[in-house]
């Protein structure tokens, strides 16, 4: 699911900038895009795999930090690097402050830019294993026919199989086939295993 | 009645013309007011008289006031007009007093050789008599210097008329109009009487008594009016005084020939002397401060040699201790001998302007200083901005091509192209520099042949404050008639103006002696001509003369260490030379040559 390759993307609108960012992180073997605005970065489409943002403070129209704002508000969590020819410290704790993994004044050391940029990489892959966790537990839930769905949230609630069917108004019995068929469904094997599922796709208990 | 009306008359005048510098004119009304009056009373001792020597001796009185008056007019009319022909007044006096010295030597008067009779008639309700009798020869005397009288008053009437003011001409109407309609009256009067032909007793006093109340109407006006102006005057007195007290302006007034000084209350309170010291000008002298001195009796002798004025600014130093600035104008008067008189004028004491506008030359400079710090920082940061980028791609370069070989990828291609960008690059850092450098010079400058007197001229107008506020003298040795130079004056002005304020800074740093600051300017061999600033204070720094010069090279706390060098490439840009050595005698001399331009370039 999570095969295509991280992606790390620089904004900026000095060429020369762009063209050696491109170089080292060639060289550095990963792969990378370069867009010289704020603007044609958001023209893009996302990228499937793990990706990171390299982007510059100062830049005509939508400077870096409207770029980060913009990526927030449409709900995308990008993980940002900000490098800048001169920063002060209120913009990089705006900056910080809005999520970003790094503030780095021109010039920086290659070092540095790429552990940067290795750390913004893992924590996009970690986000990214998350929502492919959430994705799959809630496909899993889908499965289940409403009356399976009524016995699952019971269960989270804590409750006996006897109390299940009083509620359900069914033979206990049935409720013992039907919570069979649910973890069966879920493929888990333990309850503790259905209550973190649950938490996954955002299932609550029925209420008591 | 008439007698007690001149008399009423005559007494103020009398009482003016009594004081020790009463106008005499008063005096000689009085005496003229007293004496119609006893002739007023001899007459009507003659209207009384009952036998004929009684009546003939009442004449022969009567004839005592009467040169009483005409004496007194003659000189009243002198005096008071100014314009009389004093011989003819003198004369007819004299033909007067002659007649009445015969009027008591030939009884019973001057009328008559012999009284035969009275003769009684009624006047106004009254019996009156007048004498008859045999006429004297000697009356032809008095007749002659009544004639006399007409002919002076009359020749000063008209005389004031031609030449006087308004004032003056009403007052030769008034008086000298009235003196000959009355005399010639009261002369025809007398004639007729004496002759017997009318019925009327004597009253000369009557038209005497008119020409006293014109002469009377004169001069009460003329007191009126001295009332009005001393009133007036003492009113200006008070607005003036107010003036110069809200101004807090002193006036003074120095007498040469006796060499004192009068002086408003105010300015002997502001220069410490007390209400009643004498003033001369030596005590004046020791009140200013002894480097000052000089300077302003300078200017006080030119202005008594030449008889002009002088407006000097200077300071005091008060017994004290304290130090105050003046501001003092002053004028000669001459006599009409053309020896100066006096020397009269006004200070002002100008030490609160004096401090405000130090703090205004303080806040001036603060903010000067302010915002070249504020055009580097602004210069500063845009050349960090710039130089950054091309500094960020060369480094991101070179530290992409380190991994490349690192990993032993090493395509060759790729590297040239990375290698080309990096110098791509670098010259670009170099563009921005030159760019920043352009941007310094951008001010145009404008050629033209310049007398480096003029520059050294216009520098000192604007460094004199500053030399005062360091404490230091400015001393210059110009060389006149200079050759020309070709270059901005402003640019020059600039050079000169960084070396002396440099100077000033010098001496600030150490203690010197003497503190001066030494501007001289010659020519130099091969036709160039040199400016030289040369001050008493530590020295050129160790590490060398040559350091001065360098960018960013300062010994000041608050220094750029651009002054010089910027001064140093305005120099060499007008194909001249800037340099500095340390002076024989402590001290630095920075000097500049520039190439003098041939004499048929100077514009005449």
């Amino acid at each position: 699911m999570n095969s295509a390759a991280p992606l790390v993307c620089v904004v900026d609108d000095d060429a020369s900038i762009r063209k050696s960012l491109l170089r080292l992180f060639r060289s550095a073997g990963l792969a990378a895009e370069a867009f010289d605005s704020a603007r044609a970065y958001l023209a893009r489409a996302p990228h499937a795999g793990p990706s990171c943002l390299v982007l510059d403070v100062q830049m005509p129209e939508l400077t870096g930090l409207d770029l980060q704002q913009a990526l927030t508000a449409s709900g995308r969590e990008e993980q940002v690097i900000f490098i800048t020819g001169n920063g002060d410290i209120p913009m990089c704790a705006q900056a910080m402050k809005a999520g970003a993994v790094d503030f780095l004044p021109k010039p920086f050391d290659d070092g540095a830019l790429l552990a940067a940029v290795e750390r913004a990489l893992a924590r996009s892959s970690r986000q990214r294993q998350h929502l492919a966790e959430q994705h799959e537990a809630a496909a899993r839930v889908a499965t289940l026919t409403p009356r399976e769905r009524q016995v699952f949230e019971g269960v989270l609630a804590g409750k006996l199989n006897k109390q299940i069917a009083a509620d359900l108004g069914t033979a206990l019995k049935t409720v013992k086939v039907q919570r069979g068929r649910v973890m069966e469904k879920l493929r888990v094997t333990s309850v503790a295993d259905l209550v973190r599922l649950a938490q996954q796709a955002g299932v609550a208990p029925s209420g008591s | 009645m008439a007698a007690a009306a001149c008399l009423t008359m005559a007494l103020p005048h009398l009482v003016i013309g009594l004081r020790p510098k009463g106008a005499r004119v008063h005096l000689l009304f009085a005496i003229a007011a007293i004496a119609v009056a006893g002739l007023a009373g001899a007459e009507l001792t003659i209207m009384r008289a009952t036998t004929t020597e009684e009546s003939g001796r009442a004449m022969q009185m009567a004839h005592v006031p009467v040169v009483i008056v005409v004496m007194a007019i003659v000189g009243f009319v002198q005096l008071y007009f100014g314009t009389g022909r004093l011989w003819l007044g003198v004369t007819a006096c004299g033909l007067r007093v002659i007649a009445v010295i015969a009027n008591f030597a030939q009884p019973p008067n001057m009328n008559f050789r012999e009284i035969t009779g009275l003769r009684s008639f009624e006047f106004l309700g009254e019996m009156v008599t007048m004498p008859l009798g045999r006429p004297n020869p000697w009356l032809m005397a008095a007749y002659l210097s009544s004639l006399l009288f007409l002919a002076y008053v009359s020749e000063a009437s008209l005389r004031l008329w031609r030449i006087g003011s308004p004032d003056q001409r009403r007052r030769a109407v008034v008086i000298g109009g009235s003196i000959v309609c009355f005399i010639v009256i009261a002369q025809g009067a007398s004639v007729c009487i004496n002759a017997g032909k009318i019925n009327f007793p004597y009253f000369i006093s009557i038209p005497f008594m008119a020409i006293i109340a014109a002469m009377g109407f004169e001069l009460s006006h003329d007191v009126l009016r001295a009332a009005q102006l001393s009133q007036a005057l003492r009113m200006s007195e008070e607005r003036m005084g107010l003036a110069a007290e809200s101004a807090r302006l002193s006036m003074w007034e120095w007498d040469i020939p006796r060499d004192e000084i009068w002086m408003t209350p105010d300015g002997r309170a502001m220069l410490g002397f007390s209400a009643s010291e004498r003033i001369d000008f030596a005590a004046l002298s020791e009140r200013v401060h002894p480097e000052d001195r000089a300077m302003r009796e300078a200017a006080i002798r030119q202005a008594v040699a030449t008889g002009g004025a002088y407006d000097l600014e200077y300071r005091l130093l008060l017994p004290d201790g304290t130090q105050r600035w003046l501001a003092a104008r002053g004028r000669c008067e001459r006599r009409e001998t053309g020896a100066p008189a006096r020397l009269v004028g006004v200070s002002i004491d100008t030490t609160e302007q004096k401090q405000a506008d130090d703090e205004a030359r303080q806040q001036r400079e603060e903010l000067g200083h302010l915002s070249r710090v504020v055009l580097v920082g602004e210069m500063a940061a845009s050349l960090a901005h710039e130089l950054n980028q091309p500094l960020t791609a060369m480094v991101t370069n070179a530290s992409a091509a380190q991994r490349f070989l690192a990993r032993g990828e090493v395509n060759v291609e790729e590297l040239r192209e990375l290698l080309a960008d990096i110098a791509t690059d670098g010259r670009r850092a170099g563009e921005v520099i030159r760019g920043i450098k352009g941007m310094v010079r951008k001010v145009e400058s404008e050629r033209r042949a310049v007398d480096l007197n003029d520059v050294v001229a216009e520098v000192l107008r604007l460094v004199r404050a500053d030399a005062l506020a360091h404490g230091c003298t400015l001393a210059t040795d110009l060389t006149p008639a200079l050759p020309a130079v070709s270059g901005d004056p402003v640019q020059l002005q600039q050079v000169l103006l960084n070396l002396v304020i440099n100077a000033f800074d010098a001496m600030r740093k150490a203690p010197c002696d003497p503190c001066r600051v030494e501007i001289a300017t010659r020519l130099a061999e091969s036709g160039a001509v040199e400016v030289c600033v040369r001050d008493y204070g530590p020295g050129l720094p160790p590490e060398g003369p040559a350091r001065v010069f360098e960018r960013f090279y300062s010994t000041k706390h608050d220094g750029m260490g651009m002054g010089l060098a910027i001064a140093r490439s305005i120099i060499e840009a007008h194909g001249g030379k800037l340099a500095a050595e340390n002076a024989g005698g402590g001290g630095a001399r920075f000097w500049f040559r520039l190439p003098a331009l041939p004499p048929a370039e100077v514009p005449a």
